[in-house]
């Protein structure tokens, strides 16, 4: 089986069908990825499409110096980021159509729904967010979101726990 | 329980399965629609600036255009320039032979320059 790398030389090189293979193996845990913050699959599957629009305009400037998947996170992770601050924006706009609390289901009542979660990460400093995100969505590991983020281990880890104390604050308060 | 692990809860979905054909042609679909519009979007900002340009110029060549005829009205010269000595003295020979009477040809020529004058006055 070729490597990610493999494909994307080739695909460089203008093979069109290794583009194809590489969005075949990665498309599944994007897809995923996208379910977390939406609860719409159609959504998802918009989101994830932009992904993969926005890697075949850039993948030809790929430089092989890291690994692809850091490289695919660090898309998905903007996406996701551009899609909650819109979610906000549309919040405060009143043009979102969320459902009446009453009409909630029951399970939820002690809880936040995806929607509401999303909505208090967006109102959270950038880094933080970034960090939850992968944190929370992906379940990465503190040395890869490092990684991914250009950030000292200890300074993910203090953001994740800045974060999540923010959350359980704001939690906390609404119930 | 964890906070972290109620939120990871909230996350959670069904795992959903995705027709991965259906998703890649779509890929290809909304590429070659950007592709598209991008090109439309290029085409509209020529078009644009060729209409402006175009707009400019046909301005510019109204003004020197009417420049032009300023020139022509106000240039009142080119008529005082025009010799009418030889044709005033055909027309005097031809008056005195068919009439007879010179005084009357005189009298007549007399009248004519000055309208003649009058009317370069006017001008």
């Amino acid at each position: 089986m070729q490597s990610d790398h493999e494909l994307i030389k080739q695909f460089q090189s203008g093979n069109n069908s290794s583009y194809d293979k590489l969005v075949k193996r990665h498309l599944h845990s994007s897809y995923q990825f996208f379910l977390k913050f939406t609860k719409d699959p159609m959504d998802a599957e918009d989101l994830a499409q932009d992904v993969f629009l926005k890697l075949y305009k850039t993948l030809h400037q790929f430089r092989f110096e890291a690994a692809f998947t850091s490289y695919l996170y660090r898309i998905q992770l903007n996406t996701a980021n551009s899609f909650i601050r819109k979610a906000r924006w549309k919040k405060y706009l009143h043009l979102d159509q969320t459902e009446e609390p009453a009409s909630r289901d029951k399970e939820i009542e002690n809880n936040w729904t995806k929607k509401e979660l999303w909505d208090q990460v967006a109102s959270l400093p950038k880094t933080q967010r970034m960090v939850i995100i992968m944190r929370i969505a992906q379940d990465l590991p503190y040395k890869d979101i490092s990684g991914i983020l250009g950030i000292s281990e200890g300074s993910a880890k203090v953001n994740y726990h800045h974060a999540i104390n923010q959350l359980k604050t704001k939690f906390n308060k609404t119930q | 329980m964890k906070f972290e692990n109620q939120l990871k809860e909230i996350l959670s979905t069904d795992c959903n399965e995705i027709n991965e054909n259906k998703f890649i042609s779509e890929v290809h679909k909304r590429r070659s629609n950007n592709n598209k519009k991008n090109q439309q979007l290029v085409q509209t900002i020529f078009a644009g600036a060729f209409i402006i340009i175009f707009g400019l110029i046909t301005v510019g060549s109204l003004e020197e255009t009417s420049n032009n005829i300023d020139y022509i009205v106000t240039n009142t010269d080119a008529f005082s320039e025009i010799d009418t000595s030889a044709y005033l003295e055909d027309m005097a020979l031809f008056l005195v032979d068919s009439d007879g009477d010179i005084f009357e040809t005189v009298e007549f020529l007399f009248e004519m320059d000055l309208n003649i004058l009058n009317q370069e006055r006017d001008i």
